[in-house]
């Protein structure tokens, strides 16, 4: 170690940041170099006299204390923000409530009800009900079928006051095509049916006495 | 000992980070007297003194969440105070009335000892005279003890630059003092 690196090492002696091996030079250069020696020494005269002769004093006034509604204020501004954000929330979703469900409020005899997603009573409204294939063409063949009587009355009834074979034969006639006729209806029906997934309601008249599937009319006056 | 002083710059500058605002006054508490020593020292100015350190602890609060190394908050507590000292020292001046010079003759009432109070005061003297650089590191190292890596964030220089400059200013205060009769007993 030479002269110029044990007086930079002078500062670090007191930080204990040498290393080991730099200490064992430091001190063998301390004993071998008698003006590093005196440098070492009128430093440490240097700081022991700083020190003694610019004491320490305290502050004249107390010095800036963050203050503590700093954080109760950040606290309430949160809790403004949020309550700020819930309400208008909540606002939105009751205006969206009201909209798609379109609640109905009744009060009749001591009772409160509430409905959704209608304006009138509840026995106003139709009944809508899916219809199947089968229960169209069964109230196709009823259709039919009461055609079918009703030509077979009026068939009887020529037969008893004209009994001319030719009218007959006419009136057999009509029947088949008017036959032909309630089969495509009834094939329209199912296929508007199918294609725009309808529901018949009022419009369709239920028969009276439904028949069942196989039970075509049978009955074709000669 | 308490809890509050076991406790370390970095866990409470993470508690203040945290929202527990009333962490920094033990901060404060534990950094306001060597700050307002070390700006003293440096400045000469009592008044002067105390606005720089109410400064540096207000920035430093502040601009708390910019800290990296929070177990090193005292290295940049006082690299802010530097850099506003430095601030101050730029700005043109009027003298103003009513001011306390710290570096007079009886300024102070330290623990002086027989035969050495000339040479005391010839030394605080000299200080004061010292380029700010040479001062601010001979401040740092002979009354607060920092390190050369934590006077290198301090002074924004690398150590080897701290220490070439410290041994120059030792080299001046040495050749000041010569002339000057060693205390006794020293």
């Amino acid at each position: 170690m030479d002269c110029e690196d044990f007086r930079e090492h002078i500062f670090e002696q007191k930080t204990k940041t040498l290393s080991t091996a730099q200490i064992k030079d430091f001190d063998a250069h301390h004993q071998d170099c008698p003006s590093c020696r005196d440098a070492l020494r009128d430093w440490q005269q240097i700081e022991s006299l700083l020190r003694t002769s610019w004491p320490s004093e305290d502050p004249q006034i107390p010095f800036f204390v963050p203050p503590a509604r700093a954080h109760q204020a950040r606290w309430l501004y949160n809790v403004r923000n949020w309550v700020s954000a819930a309400s208008t929330a909540f606002l939105a979703a009751s205006l969206l409530v009201v909209v798609l469900l379109r609640p109905s409020v009744q009060y009749n005899r001591h009772e409160l009800s509430i409905r959704f997603g209608q304006t009138g009573p509840p026995s106003e409204a139709p009944s809508a009900q899916p219809v199947s294939q089968v229960q169209v063409e069964a109230w196709a063949r009823a259709a039919a079928e009461q055609v079918v009587a009703q030509e077979t009355a009026r068939s009887a009834s020529h037969s008893v006051t004209d009994s001319s074979n030719a009218e007959g034969a006419e009136h057999l006639a009509r029947m088949g095509v008017e036959l032909e006729m309630l089969k495509e209806t009834e094939a329209s029906l199912w296929r508007q049916v199918q294609q725009h997934g309808l529901y018949l309601q009022s419009a369709w008249q239920r028969p009276s006495q439904p028949i069942g599937p196989n039970q075509a009319p049978s009955v074709i006056p000669q | 000992m308490t809890q509050t002083e076991t406790e370390t710059d970095q866990q409470l500058v993470e508690q203040v980070l945290g929202g527990r605002n009333e962490a920094f006054n033990l901060l404060v508490w534990r950094w306001q007297r060597q700050l307002y020593n070390f700006l003293l020292r440096l400045t000469g100015d009592r008044e002067l003194a105390q606005d720089l350190s109410q400064e540096a602890l207000l920035r430093s609060y502040l601009r708390l969440k910019e800290l990296r190394n929070k177990e090193k908050f005292a290295s940049w507590l006082f690299r802010i105070a530097v850099n506003l000292y430095r601030s101050d020292r730029r700005r043109p001046k009027l003298p103003i009335e009513g001011s306390v010079p710290v570096d007079g003759l009886g300024a102070t009432s330290g623990p002086f000892r027989p035969g050495t109070r000339e040479m005391q005061l010839t030394l605080r003297s000299l200080v004061s005279r010292l380029t700010p650089e040479h001062r601010e590191i001979v401040l740092l190292r002979v009354f607060h003890g920092f390190q050369f890596d934590e006077m290198a964030i301090i002074l924004d220089c690398p150590a080897s630059t701290l220490k070439s400059r410290l041994c120059k200013a030792f080299e001046e205060l040495r050749a000041g003092l010569e002339g000057q009769e060693p205390p006794a007993g020293s």
